[in-house]
């Protein structure tokens, strides 16, 4: 009788953990995803690629001595121009050394990333125009590109405050490159006013920077953090993805390989050797050590990583060991549904047809409650969903994984008991829908049709 | 022991409103060997499946092996399910090793059956090999190999015979003679009649839910009157009419084309002597032959009303010879 069941879940294990895509998906997959994620965040890659800040731009001066003309030759003197870029990709760098796992690139990787991000080094030649120029007379080498930008500049634009001046630039010159132009005009002009003003500029910059918060946060053991409010975001978002998909991993592939059985017609070869029940027990527990595999898998990716963050005093044991509990509950929850679904069904086209409208509904409560639970995990739309059978399992790790947040108790049991009732429930109902359905070809039944099968077994 | 392997009483049961099987009665006793016959859709594989406490009856008892139900002796039952599969993607061996470990056969004496067995159906070495490599004929003998790993005491097989070639057809009825040498109660489904005639030493026959036949095969054989002659008209028959001569003698009701012979059956109630005389009188013959009644005459005289007799009997010709 065990050994029956035994067998039926080792085979189960075997033919679905131990395949190369199980393997992949399980294993492979997060990895890559990290290191590439870690990446691209690090440098920002998410970014468009940056355009390169290259052209001429002309300057019309008329201010006394040419002063803003200057001081942008000098801002745009390919010697400035490299030491700021230099002071850039130092910065990249650093922030990438901060991310991403030590080891995983080397300097030289690193560095030529970084400076892919920022873009090649600026190339800009100032022109300096006769004061009486019209801005509009230099149309035509606008439009050509031979002029990248026209500035412009009045006695003005340094006295009144704040000032105005003109930049024609041609169609083609990126928001990045103006920004860049209009940044080192602003520039200049308030040097230039601090300086007629006999104030330091440099002092006054220094005095005006903010104080930086020292954000510590204190965890209900009494340990700290600076990490701040995204220990609120990240633990909670992280627990319910690691529920998602093990769930689904384990009860997905257990109708995978039910309507396998189904289509390829070996039920009946099985049911010679084993009832209905030992096979179905069989399958839940082999299937469950599937999920169980996937959810330890992520679990330690999750709390290595949190390790690394230093954010791992803030994921309470009693977080953890509910985390475990609410897989179990909506694996079996999950699994004894989709084995109803599996057994009534003779093709996997036909069981999406079944699970279709079963999905469409639940996953609306499911996202209604997880998107609630994100903001306050003790709004009033979170706390009802979460004792919603179908979306316990996804909402209520999601609110006791939140470290900012006191979960009631009473509301931590009656999500428990109702979890394991209703799991109790469709095992029940299920297995009685299995043992009729198993045999059944054709047709598939209707959703009211399954419910008429529990009667009639 | 019990003295039947299989005894229902009175077993009813029903899908929705069709009657699938109605208050039969079956005995299989231990050691023989049973032919389960009836057309297709008269109700054997839900009987097979009641014995096999896979589906349950409405009411009624099934005795299996001397217990309640097949549940509690499956380990000691060997079943070829008509409705039957393998897992595609395992290998031939861990197929039948997971089989054979869910009968409860331990690992080192499995593995020495499944070779010998392998070796024994004309598949030797195909252990390693995917079951979707093996085509349907070979799958089947697998799935056979299934049913009697175990070395069960009771094998029931629900159509072994259909899609097998003629060789392998033969290979199956020396296994299931070799079975039943050893003492084994074989009982097997099948509505190609020849094969049971072959086999069997007693059969069922049902139709519509209901059991028309039950017994011995010779005492059945005896029991129904021999109703056809074999004649051989000398010359071409194809080309001197002699079809028509023999169709139009007086208490012969139909002719079938059986080789360079014909068989003529005979109309209810008619002496066969005196037919076989006035057909000597109206051709030349090579042969004229009063022969036994066999299981297809008997079927159809069981299941069918006169008028569909004929049809029914190509058709079953035509089933049997796929």
């Amino acid at each position: 009788m065990i050994r029956k069941i035994l067998s039926t879940a080792f085979r189960e294990y075997k033919a679905t953990a131990l395949t190369k895509g199980f393997i992949f998906a399980t294993f492979v997959l997060p990895l890559l995803m990290w290191a590439v994620l870690g990446v691209m965040f690090a440098l920002g890659l998410f970014d468009a690629k940056p355009s390169p800040i290259v052209g001429t731009i002309g300057v019309i001066d008329r201010t006394d001595g040419d002063v803003i003309l200057e001081r942008l030759e000098a801002r745009f003197d390919p010697e400035t121009l490299a030491r700021e870029y230099e002071e850039d990709v130092q910065a990249a760098l650093e922030s990438v050394r901060s991310s991403a796992p030590e080891g995983m690139m080397s300097e030289a990787q690193a560095r030529s990333a970084a400076e892919a991000a920022i873009g090649p080094v600026p190339e800009v030649t100032i022109e300096a125009l006769p004061d009486d120029t019209d801005p509009e007379s230099r149309k035509t080498e606008l439009a050509s590109g031979d002029l990248i930008a026209v500035l412009s500049i009045d006695e003005s634009t340094i006295e009144d405050t704040p000032g105005a001046y003109t930049l024609l630039k041609s169609q083609g010159v990126k928001a990045r490159v103006s920004s860049k132009i209009i940044d080192a005009v602003d520039q200049s002009v308030v040097e230039e006013r601090f300086e007629r003003a006999n104030l330091d500029l440099a002092r006054v910059n220094e005095l005006r920077r903010p104080p930086r918060t020292v954000d510590v946060t204190v965890s209900k053991t009494g340990e700290t953090t600076e990490a701040g409010n995204v220990i609120e975001f990240v633990i909670p978002v992280v627990s319910v993805v690691i529920s998602i998909i093990a769930i689904f991993t384990g009860a997905g592939y257990l109708l995978t390989s039910l309507v396998e059985e189904k289509s390829s017609r070996v039920m009946e070869v099985l049911l010679s050797a084993i009832s209905p029940m030992q096979l179905m027990t069989g399958k839940l527990l082999g299937q469950g050590l599937v999920g169980l595999t996937t959810f330890l898998v992520y679990s330690a990716l999750g709390i290595f990583a949190a390790i690394e963050f230093g954010v791992f005093q803030f994921i309470s044991p009693l977080a953890l060991a509910l985390l475990v509990a609410y897989f179990l509950i909506g694996y079996f929850m999950y699994a004894a549904l989709f084995a109803a679904v599996g057994s009534a069904v003779s093709d996997m086209r036909e069981a999406q047809a079944l699970q279709g409208p079963l999905f469409g509904v639940m996953f609306l409560f499911i996202y209604a409650g997880m998107f609630a639970a994100i903001n306050d995990p003790n709004n009033l739309v979170s706390r009802v969903l979460s004792l919603f059978p179908f979306a316990t399992p996804f909402i209520m790790p999601m609110r006791v994984a939140n470290p900012a947040v006191e979960i009631a108790a009473w509301e931590i049991w009656a999500s428990l008991a109702i979890g394991v009732v209703t799991v109790a429930a469709l095992v029940w109902a299920s297995a009685k829908i299995f043992r009729v359905g198993v045999l059944m070809y054709g047709k598939p039944p209707s959703l009211v049709g399954l419910f008429k099968w529990i009667r009639y077994a | 022991m019990a003295d039947a392997a299989i005894r229902l009483r009175a077993v009813n049961k029903s899908f929705g409103t069709k009657r699938a099987v109605r208050d039969l009665d079956l005995e299989v006793p231990t050691g023989s060997v049973c032919g389960y016959l009836g057309p297709n859709g008269a109700g054997k594989t839900t009987t097979i499946r009641m014995i096999m406490s896979i589906i349950y009856p409405d009411s009624g008892e099934v005795e299996v092996l001397g217990r309640r139900s097949a549940i509690e002796s499956k380990d000691r039952i060997g079943y070829l399910p008509e409705e039957r599969g393998v897992y595609r993607k395992m290998k031939v061996g861990e197929f039948l090793t997971y089989m054979g470990t869910l009968k409860g056969i331990d690992q080192r004496e499995l593995r020495k059956r499944i070779s010998g067995w392998l070796e024994r159906v004309e598949l030797p070495g195909v252990e390693k090999k995917k079951c979707e490599e093996l085509s349907k004929g070979m799958q089947q003998k697998v799935q056979f190999l299934c049913a009697i790993l175990h070395d069960p005491e009771l094998i029931i097989l629900d159509e072994p015979f259909s899609g097998l070639d003629p060789a392998n057809a033969r290979l199956l009825r020396t296994l299931i003679n070799e079975q039943h040498a050893q003492g084994k109660t074989i009982i097997f489904s099948t509505h190609v009649l020849s094969a049971a005639e072959q086999v069997c030493d007693r059969v069922f026959m049902i139709n519509q839910g209901q059991k028309v036949l039950d017994g011995p095969i010779d005492a059945v054989r005896a029991k129904f009157d021999p109703r056809t002659l074999m004649v051989e008209p000398t010359g071409d028959a194809a080309t001197n009419g002699a079809a028509q001569i023999v169709e139009s003698t007086p208490g012969i009701r139909t002719v079938l084309p059986s080789g360079r012979a014909f068989e003529a059956h005979l109309e209810a109630g008619v002496d066969p002597q005196s037919v076989m005389k006035s057909l000597l009188e109206r051709t030349a013959c090579r042969r004229v032959e009063l022969r036994q009644a066999t299981l297809e005459d008997i079927f159809l005289s069981l299941v069918s009303t006169e008028d569909s007799e004929d049809s029914l009997r190509m058709a079953l010709r035509a089933e049997g010879e796929r």
